[in-house]
């Protein structure tokens, strides 16, 4: 046997003859948002189970320090159980949001170590055991001394350490070397109710510990929790207990969900779970992100629109893993597709299914990947966790019926024209994006008129097609100033997302440098020194430029 | 370094090699010197810690008072309820909590534990390369801090 440790960012190996101090049928590393919630289920199935949790709360981030009230998601399965009875405890009165994915910090908590036997809190996974490659146990660091647990089964909910640790590969996935993006949270008491809030704190990745506690003092230094945004009656109440990732390390499972997988909307032999989600990509340097992703974030501003999606069973197994599930933020998802698919309720299902998939396999005493879908399939379908939605692009918002509304894309020429020639162009664009070559000779038509919108608005359209009949008009875009025009008012599920900006300016530099457009080069170089009066979008305006004249000088 | 717990310590060339984990993994540092502001020491083998209390701070505190106790924080509004919970873990000390609390139509805001140690003397030890000044041997944080200063 062996013991394979993290050390210094290293999977090292040691040898293994030590006797197990606990055993268990599931092992849960990390009783955060995922793990908790696959615990609770695995609990409540009558499932032997372990859970391990740094922290002396389990629920992780989201729920300890508030995060759980601004999420997307499509809420089902165990968890509207757990909110059903927080809604019923009065203890759920002192949180400020009233949307049904709020979930009461406290009664969470509650709710979720009901079933307290078998969680070790401030415990440390600090290493794997293996028998010939098998993952048979874990090494924990609990009141000071090293415990070793044998499992037959394990839910990976720790970043994808105990995959790693177990011989998974894994991947991060972006142009640019940084993924983890990362915040602080913390709730604090405003007006006598609870709110959530948070900093961002930039990458974490490839920190030494030094840097890395760097990182957290620049925290503690900064809003939110200042005197001039707060009254000497508003105070903060609980600090997040560990750093928020955004997104963490990806394990390689038998599939891989990717970008096109979630914007066609793609199905699955063996679904686990849907939801509901926009490209929730809120990364300062969206030029390091991939030409799609950004077609969808900043061209057609799909970041304001919802979509559905499904994850299926493989995302949640490790290649060249056995008796292991990895649920979170670790699953299976490519870095583009994980601006989506990282939602509190999706990443709460993945630890119920998980927990599911165990029970099943544990039972018939097959494999994980040999277990009979059909009876895992009802079970999910029971519990509301497996909850088939519509296929389709949605307003975030739902309506007044608790449904979500289906976006109403253009069907013809004259539909198309109307919406480009206003502000809001973004659900023409995104028709363009899904099937926009019907429409070429229209955008043709379109860019003869002396609708100076309607012109702009439908060189963006071709560009997006690749289609350099764009060009001329792209360019005297940019000749111009920015307009800055704020949209979207009361369009958005929660409040600080109310605004965003309209700017073909915007879009044209980066569609100019896609193009590789030797022509706009000396404007480019002009726009990437320029002091603009909107310290936000200056920013902005200068990394895109200075991304674009990289691609035309790399020509 | 946050985020790190000391996992050995053990002396090694007039100094202390020092293992730890952190979200890096394993790691290793050698110091020459330790000054322990750790409640039992880095040395200690007895580990179990002891919650005296826990605590919950109420929004709009408006019950009544029973067998456990009541403080009035200094802000509008603030209330602390106090809880004995020797020897209980975590999770059983919120559970009574919680008990208490919905009882008494209690709004909870937040959670903390007070853990309780006693020493006969402030400067526990001082060898040649080792202090121990556990913070938990003064009276409270200002006189700790203030000390921390002096000791340096």
């Amino acid at each position: 046997m062996k013991l394979n440790r993290l050390c210094e960012n290293k999977t090292v190996s040691f040898e293994f003859n030590k006797p197990f101090d606990f055993s268990t049928t599931l092992l849960v590393a990390g009783m955060g948002t995922a793990g908790a919630l696959c615990f609770y289920t695995a609990k409540k199935i009558g499932l032997d189970v372990i859970g391990i949790e740094k922290s002396n709360f389990v629920g992780g981030t989201s729920v300890n320090a508030c995060v759980q009230s601004y999420y997307y998601g499509d809420l089902s399965g165990e968890l509207v159980n757990i909110n059903n009875n927080a809604k019923t405890k009065n203890i759920s009165q002192a949180f400020s949001h009233k949307n049904e994915i709020a979930v009461s910090l406290n009664q969470k908590t509650v709710a979720l170590e009901k079933w307290g036997e078998g969680i070790m809190l401030e415990s440390l996974l600090t290493g794997a055991v293996l028998d010939e490659n098998r993952l048979i146990g874990v090494e924990v660091f609990y009141k000071n001394k090293f415990l070793y647990i044998k499992a037959k089964y394990f839910a990976d909910n720790l970043d994808g350490l105990l995959s790693r640790l177990a011989g998974a590969e894994f991947f991060v996935g972006r142009a640019d070397k940084n993924t983890m993006n990362c915040s602080k949270t913390i709730s604090y008491l405003k007006d006598g109710k609870i709110n959530g809030e948070w900093n961002a704190l930039g990458f974490l990745d490839g920190l030494n510990d030094f840097e890395y506690s760097e990182k957290l003092l620049s925290n503690e230094i900064k809003p939110p929790i200042l005197l001039e945004k707060y009254s000497e009656n508003d105070r903060a109440v609980f600090e997040g207990t560990q750093i928020g990732k955004r997104e963490g390390i990806r394990i390689k499972t038998d599939y891989v969900i990717s970008f096109d997988d979630l914007v066609n909307f793609k199905t699955y032999e063996k679904p686990l779970f849907y939801g509901f989600s926009a490209f929730d990509n809120v990364n300062q340097d969206l030029e390091n992100e991939s030409d799609n992703l950004v077609d969808w974030i900043v061209i057609t501003y799909m970041r304001h629109s919802g979509f559905t999606f499904c994850v299926p069973l493989e995302s949640l197994l490790p290649k060249r893993t056995e008796n292991l599930l990895v649920i979170g933020k670790s699953l299976g998802v490519t870095h583009s597709a994980s601006s989506a698919i990282r939602m509190k309720a999706e990443m709460e299902k993945s630890g119920e299914a998980a927990a599911n998939i165990v029970k099943i396999a544990d039972e018939s005493g097959c494999g994980l990947r040999k277990i009979d879908y059909d009876i895992l399939k009802q079970r999910l379908i029971k519990s509301g966790c497996l909850n088939p939605l519509e296929k389709g692009f949605f307003k975030l918002r739902k309506d007044e019926n608790g449904n979500y509304k289906k976006i109403n894309l253009p069907k013809n020429a004259d539909e198309l024209k109307q919406i480009l020639s206003s502000k809001t162009p973004h659900y023409a664009l995104l028709e363009i994006k899904l099937d926009g070559e019907k429409f070429k000779n229209d955008l043709y038509e379109f860019l003869k008129s002396d609708n100076k919108i309607l012109k702009e608005n439908s060189a963006v359209a071709l560009a997006l097609l690749g289609d350099k009949k764009a060009l001329p008009y792209l360019r005297e875009i940019i000749k111009g100033e920015p307009e800055i025009v704020e949209i979207f008012n009361g369009a958005h599920y929660y409040g600080w997302l109310e605004k965003d900006i309209y700017s073909n300016f915007q879009k044209a530099i980066i569609l100019l440098g896609r193009f590789e457009d030797k022509e706009s080069q000396n404007r480019l170089e002009q726009i990437a020194k320029t002091n603009y009066s909107d310290e936000f979008f200056c920013l902005r305006l200068n990394q895109y430029a200075k991304s674009a004249l990289k691609r035309i000088k790399l020509q | 370094m946050f985020d790190c717990k000391v996992t050995s310590v053990e002396k090694k060339d007039n100094g202390f090699l020092i293992e730890y984990f952190s979200q890096s993994g394993f790691n290793k540092i050698f110091a020459k010197e330790i000054v322990d502001t750790t409640s039992l020491g880095v040395f200690s083998q007895l580990r179990e810690y002891t919650n005296k209390h826990y605590i919950a701070a109420l929004d709009g505190f408006c019950g009544k008072t029973g067998d456990f106790e009541i403080m009035k924080g200094h802000l509008k509004n603030e209330y602390f309820l106090k809880i004995s919970a020797e020897n209980l873990d975590y999770i059983s000390a919120r559970k009574r909590l919680l008990e208490i609390s919905e009882k008494n139509n209690f709004v909870i805001a937040s959670f903390a534990s007070e853990f309780s140690f006693s020493y006969n003397e402030k400067f526990l030890k001082k060898d040649n390369n080792y202090s121990f000044v556990p913070s938990a041997s003064f009276a409270n944080f200002a006189e700790a801090f203030k000390a921390g200063g002096e000791w340096q």
